[in-house]
C-alpha cells in the first residue's frame, strides 16, 4: 500500500503499473518456456548410452531437415536410442508433468483448498486398482491400461454419486468426503488383490507399477494418448476465468453469472480424464499435483489465467528433471514416484514460506 | 417500475421452515433496507431474489420468472455484494473487480480491453484505483466492501443486493458507505440491503421491510414502518424515534436497562 501511494505521488498511473507487471510476467513465462526446451534437449543427450556432440549434431541436422529415413539408416543405433526410446519418454514426461500439475491447480481452485491434489476424488486409487486387476487377470498390456482408465473413471463416478445422495448439504465438503470414501474403497480392494497376487511375479509387478515409472511408456502408448491429454489440458486452461470465480465460493460465482454446475462437471471430467491417463502411461506419480500449483502461485499470485499455464510448464520441467535423475542416478532405474516425493518434499518445504503468500 | 416482484415466497432448509408467504416488490430507484433479528431469514430472502435458491411461490424480474433467465443474463441485471470475507487465494483488487465481467464473456474467451476499462472505471468510481494491485485480503474491511461494490458496478447491473454492507466497518467507513449508496441511488441504481441498524435505514433508504421469524411484518415507506412500536415488536427493545430540527430522523434506545436476551429469538443455525 505504501508502494502504491508512493507511485501516485510520483505520477505513475495504475495502467502503467499493470503494464510493468504484465511485462515482468511475460518474461517469467518466456524463461519457463526456454527452460523447458533446454531441459528437453538435455534429456535427449542424457542416459546410459553415451552420445557424442558431433554425432548428435550430424544426426539432428539430417533428421530435422526431413531426411529421417537417411538418418535412421546412417545412425541406426542413435536413431533407436534417441527417436524410439528417449523421445517418447521425454514427451511422456512433459505431458504427464504438465497434466498432473494443471489437474492439481484446477482442483485446488475448485475446492477452494490449497491442500488438495488430483487424487482427491479417487481417480488414482481407482486406476491403481484397475491396473492391478489387469495384472492379476494376466491381461495383455493394452487390457491393463484400459482397466486402469475405466476403474479410475469409475472411482470418481462413485465419489460423485455419494455426493449426490446428500444434494442439499454443503456440496464441496460432501464431495471431498465422497472422494475419501471412494479412495479408501479402491485402496482396500487393491490390498485384496495384492494379498492374493502371485508373490513371485504379479505382486512385484503391481508394487513396481504403484511406484510409477516412465519406462512403461512405449511410443505407441504415447502416440495414442498424447492428443487426448493435450486437448483436455487445453480445455482446463480455457476454464481459468471461471475457476477464479469458483474459488470465491459457489454462491458468489453464480451471482457473477457463472454456470457453476456446468463448469464443475467439465472441470472434474477433464481433470479425471488426464489423471487417469497419467496413471495409464506411467503408474502412480505423486506430489506433482500438490506442490507445483504452489510454486506457480508463488510466481504469479492466485489468478488461474496465469497459474494454470505456469503449472503446466513447471510441472513438465519438474518431471523431466526428476526422470533424468531416475534414469541416471543409479545403475538400476529408480521408480519415479519415489523421486518425485524425495525431490519434491524439500522443494515444498523451501517454497512453503513464500507460497503461503498465495493463500491465506 | 417494478423490477423484482416476489409473491408468496416460502423456503425451508431441510426440515426447517425459514420463510413463509413473503410478498415483496422492488421498484426502480428504491433503496430498501431489510431489517430483522438474527436468523429471521434476511440473507435467505436476498439469495432467493438473486436466483441462488429455488423457493416456493414466484419471483419475477421485469415480469419474467427468475428461473427462466440464464445465470449470466441474471447477473447482467442483479449484482450481489456479499459481506466482505476472506478469500483463501490472494487475488488482487483489480482481479476481483474484473470478475464482474464474467457475465459478459464467452465461456472460453478472455477479458477484452472493454472489460478491463470498465473494471478500471468502476474502481475509479469508488476511489479505490490506488489500491487496485493490492491483494484483496490485505485490504481493510471497508476497502474490501468498496472493491466488492466496484465489482457490482463493473457487472453493469442496475440492481444491487447487499448483505449487511456495513458489517465490520468503523463508524466513519459506515457513514461513507451509506453516502455512497445514496449517491449511486441518485445515479439510477436500485438497492436492497440487509442491515441491523434502524438509523442507517432512516438515513439512506426510502422504504423499509421488516422480517421476523420468516414473515414480513411490514414493508412500506421509512417513516411509516420505522416506528417505536414496530421496532419493539421486531427486536423486543424500547426505542424512541426522534427528529432533528432539520427533519432528520434517528432512533434512540430508551426505557429501563433490562438485560433479557430471551426477547431475541435464538439465532437459527441455518441463516
Amino acid at each position: 500500500m505504501v508502494r502504491a501511494q508512493a507511485d501516485i505521488a510520483s505520477g505513475v498511473t495504475l495502467q502503467q503499473r499493470q503494464e510493468v507487471r504484465l511485462r515482468k510476467e511475460q518474461w517469467v513465462f518466456f524463461v519457463l518456456v526456454m527452460l523447458l526446451l533446454a531441459v528437453m534437449q538435455m534429456s535427449l543427450l542424457l542416459g546410459k548410452y553415451p552420445i557424442s556432440a558431433d554425432e548428435y549434431l550430424a544426426f539432428a541436422k539430417l533428421y530435422v531437415t526431413g531426411h529421417g529415413a537417411e538418418a535412421a539408416q546412417r545412425f541406426s543405433t542413435l536413431y533407436s536410442v534417441l527417436v524410439e526410446i528417449r523421445l517418447p519418454r521425454i514427451i511422456a514426461a512433459s505431458i504427464i508433468g504438465a497434466a498432473l500439475a494443471v489437474a492439481g491447480s484446477t482442483f485446488q481452485a475448485m475446492f477452494v483448498n490449497p491442500l488438495v491434489s488430483p487424487g482427491l476424488l479417487g481417480v488414482l486409487a481407482g486406476a491403481s486398482f484397475g491396473a492391478a486387476l489387469g495384472m492379476v487377470l494376466r491381461l495383455p498390456w493394452f487390457g491393463i491400461q484400459l482397466a486402469a482408465f475405466v476403474c479410475g473413471a469409475l472411482a470418481v463416478a462413485l465419489a460423485l454419486l455419494i455426493a449426490m445422495i446428500y444434494k442439499n448439504s454443503r456440496s464441496v465438503i460432501i464431495l471431498i468426503l465422497g472422494g475419501v470414501i471412494s479412495s479408501s474403497l479402491f485402496t482396500a480392494l487393491l490390498s485384496v488383490l495384492k494379498y492374493t497376487a502371485d508373490p513371485y511375479d504379479t505382486l512385484p509387478a503391481i508394487v513396481y507399477w504403484l511406484m510409477g515409472s516412465l519406462s512403461f511408456c512405449d511410443s505407441a502408448t504415447v502416440g495414442l494418448l498424447f492428443g487426448p491429454m493435450l486437448a483436455a489440458l487445453i480445455g482446463l486452461l480455457l476454464l481459468a476465468k471461471q475457476l477464479n470465480a469458483l474459488s470465491l465460493g459457489d454462491e458468489e460465482a453464480r451471482a457473477l453469472g457463472v454456470n457453476v454446475r456446468r463448469i464443475k462437471v467439465i472441470a472434474i471430467t477433464l481433470a479425471t480424464l488426464i489423471s487417469a491417463l497419467c496413471v495409464v502411461m506411467a503408474g502412480v506419480i505423486g506430489w506433482i499435483g500438490l506442490i507445483i500449483p504452489h510454486i506457480a502461485r508463488m510466481l504469479f499470485g492466485a489468478d488461474n489465467r496465469k497459474v494454470l499455464p505456469a503449472s503446466a510448464l513447471i510441472g513438465a520441467i519438474f518431471l523431466l528433471v526428476t526422470d533424468n535423475l531416475s534414469r541416471t542416478l543409479f545403475i538400476n532405474e529408480v521408480p519415479i514416484g519415489i523421486l518425485t516425493s524425495l525431490v519434491g518434499i524439500p522443494i515444498f518445504v523451501l517454497v512453503l514460506k513464500n507460497a503461503r503468500e498465495g493463500f491465506k | 417500475m417494478e423490477l423484482i416482484k416476489a409473491r408468496n415466497v416460502g423456503f425451508s432448509y431441510a426440515s426447517q421452515r425459514v420463510l413463509h408467504g413473503i410478498d415483496f416488490t422492488l421498484y426502480a430507484g428504491d433503496v430498501v433496507s431489510l431489517l430483522g433479528p438474527n436468523g429471521s431469514g434476511k440473507s435467505t430472502l436476498l439469495k432467493i431474489l438473486l436466483g441462488l435458491y429455488r423457493s416456493s411461490g414466484e419471483v419475477t424480474l421485469l415480469g419474467k420468472k427468475l428461473q427462466h433467465y440464464k445465470q449470466a443474463e441474471l447477473a447482467q441485471h442483479i449484482a450481489y455484494v456479499p459481506q466482505s470475507h476472506n478469500m483463501p487465494f490472494t487475488f488482487t483488487a483489480f482481479d476481483v473487480v474484473l470478475m464482474g465481467r464474467l457475465a459478459y464473456c464467452g465461456m472460453f474467451s478472455n477479458y477484452s480491453k472493454v472489460d478491463r476499462n470498465l473494471a478500471h472505471d468502476a474502481l475509479e468510481k469508488v476511489a479505490m484505483s490506488a489500491l487496485a494491485d493490492e491483494p484483496f485480503s490485505n485490504l481493510s474491511g471497508g476497502q474490501q466492501q468498496l472493491v466488492l461494490i466496484a465489482r457490482a458496478l463493473a457487472q453493469q447491473a442496475h440492481i444491487l443486493l447487499m448483505d449487511e454492507p456495513v458489517n465490520g466497518l468503523d463508524y466513519g467507513n459506515q457513514i461513507r458507505l451509506l453516502r455512497l449508496i445514496k449517491d449511486f441511488s441518485s445515479q439510477g441504481y436500485t438497492f436492497l440491503k440487509t442491515t441491523h441498524h434502524p438509523d442507517h435505514a432512516l438515513y439512506c433508504s426510502n422504504r423499509v421491510a421488516l422480517l421476523k421469524r420468516g414473515r414480513m411484518l411490514a414493508c412500506d415507506g421509512v417513516e411509516r414502518v420505522l416506528t417505536a412500536e414496530n421496532i419493539a415488536t421486531l427486536y423486543g427493545v424500547e426505542v424512541e424515534i426522534m427528529c432533528t430540527e432539520q427533519g432528520e430522523r434517528f432512533c434512540l434506545p430508551c426505557g429501563s436497562a433490562s438485560i433479557d436476551f430471551k426477547a431475541v429469538p435464538a439465532a437459527m443455525s441455518a441463516a
